[in-house]
């Protein structure tokens, strides 16, 4: 039985079961150590913590991961706007790109507060939001596309096929999206102000990178003849 | 059968040249150790032999050892054929006759407890013995247990493959109404579950000392990546820090901070505890890195028990074990390659 490198064994004398091995007996390259292999994952947000812990009952002695450097609990700390840090950051400058989405906020709090007074009706002055967490969330929603083109061989040449796609791969791209379309400009002005227009704009769903999204849609349903790749 | 009877001849001769060479050895050390060699024990050969041939060596199965061999070799050599050359068992072609017995012996009960029920279902008839399902779940033999059982009663050498059979076997067993022979049985792979949980020490978290001035404290150490820092909180105070002997100035960045203040924030008990560090090594974020290490670790006696489970759960009391990782030969760096040439 020569076993290679990902293929499944199926026993079947007592019921099937699967056996998966990632890397072939013959290789020489050795496969490097999941150093958190053992370790249990731990909560990484305020709010589960607190609905957990409402007894005085002792917990379960066990090695978890360790908290990531970036989680505090102060204020200011958001998961989605510290993905968002991470995929704008170059060569590992983090404060840098700080300074910058922070400006980014302000900047939107102080073109919010300029529409809320311009606007005469109690009822216009209720629809304008101020707080910038809230529109930073809704733009970014707006910007996720459902599905996703992904390049199948098929009988020796490639086709782009509609697929569906998790979670932390949509947000990923709805990000792509919003900074490659400010970041490509000729620009003579700083990127917090490109990046607050571009930002309030796909809040209300307009904008260059709404755009992308809809031409990714478009794109999607021209070929939707070959979904049937996706299987087999 | 020849070359049974080869194998049994040598291992024959064998046993006799050890017992030869052991008896031997035996009366020299005693000549050297000055006892007599009827009154020496094994704990003094195991003394002169670590104090003669000292080895560092961690496995303790590969350090020198003076034993009768009988100790280590089986002394009978049975056959398990009879003169015509039939074996006794008969699963004896297997090649492992009795983890198979055991196998087959509990298919058969299973059989024998499906008849029972589809005579029961089908003729109404009560049974003609107390059937009861197993009230606890039961934990079957790990892999080592279950390899040294075998080795050592029936010298069988098993995979993990038939491991996992036959752990499959033995749940699917005890899903069903069992009698009581059939509970026999099973109790001798597998015991029910305990409910117990690991738990944290509870002395070791409550420990503090007492000052000369009469306050409490506790020092801890943290670490990360190449920095080290001690930490010590003093109970009952007004909210010091002091890092270096500077305040919370000492950290340029708005992350650093956060990072030290994060499990004083969690607990809230910003006003009430006192807290004097130590670093050295490392850069900025492993500094402030390895005092949150320190300080989570030192709060604990100081706290109630829900801010405790609050600091384990969320994973501030683990060391982050990530370190560079080193260059390697044949490349650039870790992980970058050369260019790649066709020739």
């Amino acid at each position: 039985m020569a076993l290679c490198k990902g293929k499944t064994i199926y026993h079947t004398l007592l019921g099937i079961y699967k056996q998966h091995i990632s890397t072939s007996y013959f290789s020489t390259n050795k496969v490097l150590s999941n150093m958190y292999k053992d370790r249990v994952p731990s909560v990484q947000s305020i709010e589960e913590l607190n609905a957990l812990c409402i007894d005085d009952k002792p917990v379960e002695k066990k090695i978890r991961i360790p908290a990531k450097s970036e989680f505090s609990s102060a204020v200011t700390y958001d998961p989605i706007v510290q993905k968002f840090i991470n995929i704008l950051m170059r060569d590992g400058k983090k404060e840098k790109t700080r300074e910058i989405i922070e400006q980014v906020l302000e900047n939107i709090k102080m073109k919010q507060i300029e529409n809320y007074h311009k606007a005469t009706t109690d009822a216009e002055k209720a629809m304008v939001v101020t707080d910038p967490l809230k529109v930073f969330h809704g733009a970014v929603e707006n910007c996720k596309p459902l599905l996703i083109l992904k390049t199948i061989v098929k009988g020796g040449s490639g086709y782009r096929v509609p697929v569906y796609c998790h979670e932390r791969r949509r947000l990923r791209v709805g990000i792509n999206f919003i900074i490659k379309t400010c970041d490509t400009r000729k620009r003579k002005v700083p990127l917090s102000t490109v990046l607050a227009t571009e930002i309030l704009q796909a809040y209300n769903n307009e904008g260059n990178a709404v755009g992308k999204k809809h031409q990714l849609h478009k794109e999607c349903e021209a070929q939707r003849a070959f979904a049937h790749y996706r299987w087999k | 059968m020849k070359a049974f009877l080869k194998r049994a001849k040598e291992h024959e001769s064998k046993i006799n040249k050890y017992t030869e060479e052991y008896e031997l050895g035996r009366k020299h050390l005693a000549n050297m150790m000055g006892i007599h060699p009827d009154e020496m024990t094994q704990e003094h050969i195991n003394e002169a032999i670590r104090y003669l041939l000292p080895s560092g060596l961690f496995d303790k199965g590969s350090r020198p050892q003076f034993k009768h061999p009988k100790d280590i070799l089986p002394l009978n050599f049975d056959f398990p054929f009879d003169k015509a050359g039939r074996p006794y068992h008969y699963q004896y072609y297997t090649l492992l006759p009795n983890y198979h017995c055991i196998m087959s012996e509990a298919a058969w009960r299973m059989e024998c407890l499906r008849e029972e029920e589809v005579r029961i279902g089908s003729t109404g008839a009560p049974p003609q013995e107390e059937m009861k399902h197993l009230s606890e779940e039961y934990e079957w033999m790990d892999l080592r247990t279950f390899l040294n059982y075998f080795k050592s009663n029936h010298s069988e050498v098993v995979q993990v493959n038939e491991h996992n059979r036959f752990v499959i076997l033995m749940t699917k067993l005890s899903k069903m109404r069992l009698r009581e022979q059939d509970v026999a049985f099973l109790k001798q792979f597998g015991s029910p579950k305990t409910s117990e949980i690991n738990v944290m020490d509870t002395e070791e978290i409550k420990k503090f000392y007492v000052n000369e001035q009469g306050r409490k404290f506790r020092t801890k150490n943290g670490y990360r990546k190449s920095a080290i820092a001690q930490v010590t909180v003093y109970a009952e105070g007004e909210g010091i820090l002091e890092i270096n002997g500077k305040g919370i100035e000492y950290f340029e960045s708005q992350y650093a901070r956060e990072q030290v203040l994060f499990p004083l924030v969690l607990t809230s008990s910003l006003n009430k505890v006192d807290v004097h560090a130590r670093v050295e090594g490392g850069g900025e974020m492993g500094q402030s890195g390895a005092i949150r290490h320190g300080l989570s670790n030192a709060l604990l006696p100081f706290v109630s028990q829900q801010m405790v489970n609050k600091l384990s759960l969320s994973g501030l009391l683990d060391r982050d074990s990530r370190v560079k990782e080193r260059n390697k030969p044949g490349q650039k760096k870790a992980r970058k390659q050369f260019q790649w040439r066709a020739r």
